[in-house]
């Protein structure tokens, strides 16, 4: 099938469940590819190669014998590696765990499997997930497969180029002030943050346990939404999952997205640079087109909530850091090591004032989703800027890389809210995109704004420039 | 803050800062408290929220 890897996750599992397609030929496509393109991308530090064609000949088998293996029976898919694989390694992009063999499957992995998903490897990150450019001292720099001389977006930098370029059919990622959104919105995809214990964390190394979020990454609304089924629910091993009952986020998906109340945040547009907040405003004016009932609205205090949720980011990596940081700081890269100094420092005030704001924002957002539905903002100010680059302009300002990417999106980490972020057109050849927040488990909102959006626009039809 | 002071501090509790990162570090840090100063007017009547989940979430 010659565009084999270029079919949504959605359509590939269809496939396979059909006997279309063998997951051996799935799983032998997307392996050539990577064998092909990824020395270019570094989307991929663990290539598990022979697992996953021993899991997909068991998947045939299966088939052959009329058994369903799941929802993702034979489907390929990419793990960041931070979240544990047995017996694969666990690098975290360090230096620190590069000989870590984790014992178990994190319970999102678990889930995969028992849902029919084969795992691909492990991929590229941001140094323990603490950066947005997934420029990586020890492993290299993931490329964006848009123009492989720029960042990819981190930190799950490596499952988003490995999505966008067609070297599997979804990946996870991991958000704690973006890191999902950011690289999605970056290469050119679909990244979803669900709600704060929607998805478990077990088995995943923290990087700031309260704003730790686990989601799929996808070239398709439909898929993340798959994705997320197979995920979501509750588990007993992170003490933060949630019992929320798990609608059915696929089958509610028409795309149908009259009368939803949309509010565009005001200052978020206004910081962005002109040129995404043009493209940001064009995909507002479909979404009104479609029916939808558009106002603008404001977070108070946007700066400050910000600030708030550095707070509480910086003393919680710091905290599980310390031991390493004491014992051996030079092992790690120059930027995380600074930041991770910067939080150990902090007093204890510090993180309790983030605490009370979280509070308080928790508050704002309630009082927001009374007027509104889904909230609407860019993902990020600016498209993807070349590797190595420290600072970038935003209209006339320059602004340095963090504040530039993860500018729009700490904030609904630190209140647990669901974010998707989806393509809405290109700068030049890079492309941009703009996230939908909805309320606390309201991810089948988000995913239908999201869809009636993608599926009249079908941005992720066109291909990067590595493919 | 300057970088002695930001060594001492380290060093209460047991953190060595590389002399290249002192600047560094010592300017964030600092940098950093500025801005917090003008988040703390704001949250004086609010209790802290452990996590997202479970306060201030409607069910």
């Amino acid at each position: 099938m010659n565009d084999l890897c270029w079919r949504s996750l959605t359509e590939v599992a269809e496939l396979i469940r059909n006997r279309k397609v063998s997951p051996v030929e799935v799983v032998q496509t997307a392996l050539e590819r990577i064998e092909r393109l990824d020395s270019r991308l570094n989307s991929f530090l663990t290539v598990l190669a022979d697992e996953a064609l021993g899991a997909a000949r068991q998947a045939e088998e299966a088939l052959s014998k009329r058994e369903s293996l799941g929802l993702l029976h034979g489907v390929p898919v990419a793990v960041k590696d931070l979240i544990h694989v047995r017996g694969a390694r666990t690098t975290c992009g360090s230096k620190i765990m590069a000989d870590f063999i984790a014992q178990e499957d994190a319970t999102v992995v678990e889930r995969l499997r028992s849902n029919g998903a084969i795992i691909l490897g492990k991929t590229n990150l941001h140094e323990f997930a603490y950066g947005v450019t997934n420029v990586n001292p020890h492993y290299g720099p993931a490329r964006n497969p848009w123009d492989p001389d720029r960042i990819s977006g981190g930190s799950s930098g490596g499952s988003a180029v490995a999505v966008a370029a067609g070297l599997c059919y979804g990946a996870l990622g991991t958000d704690t002030g973006g890191s999902i959104r950011i690289p999605a919105a970056l290469c050119g995809i679909v990244g979803l943050k669900p709600t704060y214990g929607r998805v478990s964390r077990y088995g995943v190394i923290p990087l700031a346990w309260s704003l730790d979020h686990v989601g799929p990454i996808t070239r398709t609304v439909q898929d993340a939404a798959l994705l997320l089924q197979v995920l979501s629910g509750h588990d007993p091993r992170d003490p933060t999952s949630s019992r929320e009952p798990v609608p059915d986020y696929l089958g509610a998906l028409d795309g149908n997205i009259r009368g939803v109340r949309v509010g565009i945040i005001r200052t978020m547009m206004e910081d962005a640079n002109s040129e995404v907040r043009t493209l940001v405003q064009n995909a507002v004016e479909v979404l009104a087109r479609e029916g939808a009932e558009v106002e603008e609205v404001e977070i108070p205090h946007l700066q400050e909530m910000r600030t708030a949720a550095a707070a509480i980011a910086m003393p919680e990596a710091s905290a599980y850091h310390l031991r390493w940081l004491s014992q051996r700081p030079l092992d790690y890269g120059e930027d995380v090591r600074q930041r991770l100094f910067v939080g150990a420092l902090l007093p204890a005030h510090v993180y309790l004032t983030g605490l009370r704001a979280r509070r308080r924002l928790n508050r704002e957002f309630h009082s927001l989703f009374s007027r509104v539905d889904v909230l609407v903002a860019p993902t990020v100010s600016v498209s993807a800027c070349p590797i190595g680059a420290t600072a970038v302009r935003v209209g006339g300002e320059e602004r340095d890389l963090r504040t530039a990417y993860l500018w729009f999106n700490q904030v609904f980490n630190m209140a647990g809210l669901p974010s998707v972020s989806v393509p809405c057109g290109f700068i030049g050849h890079l492309p941009v995109g703009m996230q939908i927040i909805g309320r606390w488990f309201a991810e089948g909102e988000i995913l239908q704004v999201a869809h009636g959006y993608a599926q009249r626009m079908n941005w992720t039809n066109l291909r990067p420039a590595v493919s | 803050m300057d970088r002695d002071q930001m060594r001492i501090l380290a060093g209460r509790i047991g953190l060595s800062i590389p002399e290249e990162d002192l600047e560094a570090v010592a300017a964030h840090f600092s940098t950093f408290l500025q801005r917090l100063a003008a988040v703390a007017p704001l949250v004086e009547d609010e209790e802290p929220a452990f996590f997202p989940k479970g306060e201030g979430i409607p069910r």
